[in-house]
């Protein structure tokens, strides 16, 4: 008897759209997990001289995989051994589109900069968020003087990086040492150069696209209906990914008390969300 | 894996945060082909964990442009203060100490470290010292101004401490206390990495050890009792400052 996964494939295999759906669905999010689990960027590859998404690549894959099922073959391949597959499929996938990734950089690519800059500013306001538990004015400087140093090294250099875990850790290697000549620093006056100016002004356009920005604003406002408590129960446990009974320590409530909260503010978004007609 | 199963126990909500071993996000992901709900509650964590970064990512952009002001901007007042009040109460042990080095009237803390065997002498004659396990870089002369000064914290390195590392995802299991009166064992968990390189630096700099240790492995040297600064670094970055008092247990 089929289980769930070998009723989707054969679904799948008879253009069932729903279950190609579902199936993209969770392939997606278990290489994703594996992304997360091993520090990898999704949105750094490339393929014939621009830049590719996550989605394209895996439906080729899964589209392979399909096509090598006989027609009229029923599906016998367990979901655990798929999983494995893919996976395993997909780390040479992202290798070959990370290094593509790295020679636009080289090539001092404009889509691939925004992409890599944007990505690193955001991974740089949560690395200084979790260090002093606020921004500073000058913590966007420091950002901006690492950007740099990693661009004339990347454009100008030879560097290359074997995947993007060691590619984010390079940079915050500057970013940790300009931060150190910061806090040793006391009286240093910064003069912002010509090219230092313009990499600035390449950094301030916003890529992106509207569809993404509104979905931004929407999930903002819906965080700033949860009162104060709320918000911070979900900052502290998704965010700065702390345990429950360390927030209750710390926000001095009851776990069970914070553990309701979490529940009730997660509820709130949904319901918030079903409102407003938006499907995250 | 049934839906009653994974909402009871927030499954969702702990594969996110990578909390599942490798057979319980495997039977997740396989319950998700089938379970519509889950399947909305996972994107809808997935837009908080993103809001919630966006809110930070935005505060860290409007910041951009401000005026740089001096190198102690970064505290807060009131911890500016108080590390000049903590400093000040220690010069003021420091000059205390300078002009009563004949007899016993330390601090508690430096009681401590010097065996009452030392206390008596004011020649400058060999003391006792079996607790003390440097000696090498003790002026008998200044012993008792030298002691003082090894605790006195470095306002750098008390930075890099406050910035709580989680680089990596990195957690410290040991040390886990603050004082220590033995040679402390490093142990950490959740990076890929065997081998890191251990760097221990006193309240002057100066560094003690760097070496690259296997995970759990108690160090070895001797150390001066003292306030001593520990970083953990992999070949790229540093992934873990830490700081301990090492006051070992005097033997009579």
């Amino acid at each position: 008897m089929e289980n769930d996964f070998q009723l989707l494939l054969t679904k799948t295999l008879n253009k069932d759209n729903d279950a190609w759906q579902r199936l993209l669905f969770v392939s997606g999010t278990f290489i994703k997990t594996w992304a997360r689990r091993n520090q990898i960027e999704l949105s750094w590859m490339a393929a014939d001289n621009q830049l590719t998404i996550i989605n394209i690549e895996l439906q080729k894959l899964i589209e392979k995989y399909l096509n090598d099922i006989d027609p009229g073959e029923i599906p016998t391949m367990q979901f655990a051994d798929f999983k494995a597959w893919l996976v395993q499929e997909f780390i040479a996938v992202n290798k070959r589109c990370f290094f593509a990734f790295t020679e636009q950089l080289k090539k001092n690519d404009e889509a691939a900069w925004k992409q890599v800059s944007r990505l690193l500013e955001i991974k740089s306001a949560s690395w200084f968020y979790k260090r002093w538990k606020e921004i500073h004015e000058d913590h966007h400087d420091i950002f901006c003087s690492s950007i740099e140093i990693l661009y004339t090294r990347i454009v100008k250099g030879k560097m290359s990086f074997e995947d993007s875990r060691s590619f984010k850790s390079y940079f915050f290697k500057i970013l940790e040492n300009k931060t150190l000549e910061e806090l040793k620093n006391t009286y240093k006056k910064r003069v912002v150069t010509q090219s230092e100016n313009q990499l600035l002004v390449f950094m301030n356009e916003d890529v992106t696209p509207l569809y993404e920005e509104e979905k931004r604003q929407l999930v903002k406002t819906a965080l700033q209906k949860l009162n104060m408590d709320e918000q911070d129960i979900l900052t502290c446990y998704f965010f700065e990914e702390k345990k429950l009974k360390d927030i209750a320590l710390e926000i001095g409530l009851s776990e069970e008390n914070v553990r309701i909260k979490k529940y009730r503010a997660l509820q709130k978004l949904s319901t918030y969300f079903k409102v407003m007609g938006y499907e995250p | 894996m049934n839906h009653r199963e994974a909402e009871d126990n927030n499954i969702a909500e702990k594969y996110l945060r990578l909390e599942l071993n490798p057979e319980e996000e495997t039977a997740f992901e396989e319950h998700l082909i089938s379970c519509e709900k889950c399947r909305e509650l996972l994107k809808l964590l997935e837009s908080t964990i993103d809001g919630l970064n966006n809110d930070i990512h935005e505060q860290f952009k409007t910041k951009k442009g401000v005026s740089k002001k001096s190198n102690w901007y970064s505290l807060p007042l009131v911890r500016v203060a108080a590390m000049i009040i903590l400093l000040t109460g220690i010069s003021a042990v420091f000059l205390y100490l300078r002009n009563n080095q004949a007899e016993n009237r330390m601090q508690p803390v430096i009681s401590e470290i010097i065996p009452d065997t030392a206390t008596s002498d004011t020649e400058g004659a060999e003391h006792t010292r079996t607790s003390r396990e440097d000696t090498s870089a003790v002026n008998k002369k200044d012993r008792t101004d030298l002691i003082a000064e090894n605790f006195v914290p470095h306002p750098f390195y008390e930075n890099l401490v406050e910035m709580n590392y989680r680089s990596a995802g990195i957690r410290i299991e040991r040390p886990e206390l603050d004082t220590l009166r033995e040679k402390p064992v490093f142990s950490w968990k959740n990076i890929p990495e065997e081998k890191l390189t251990l760097v221990i630096i006193n309240n002057r700099e100066e560094i003690k050890f760097k070496e690259q240790i296997f995970n759990n492995t108690r160090l070895k040297i001797n150390l001066s009792p003292g306030l001593y600064y520990w970083q953990l670094q992999n070949e790229n970055e540093t992934l873990f400052t830490g700081s301990f008092t090492y006051l070992p247990v005097t033997s009579q």
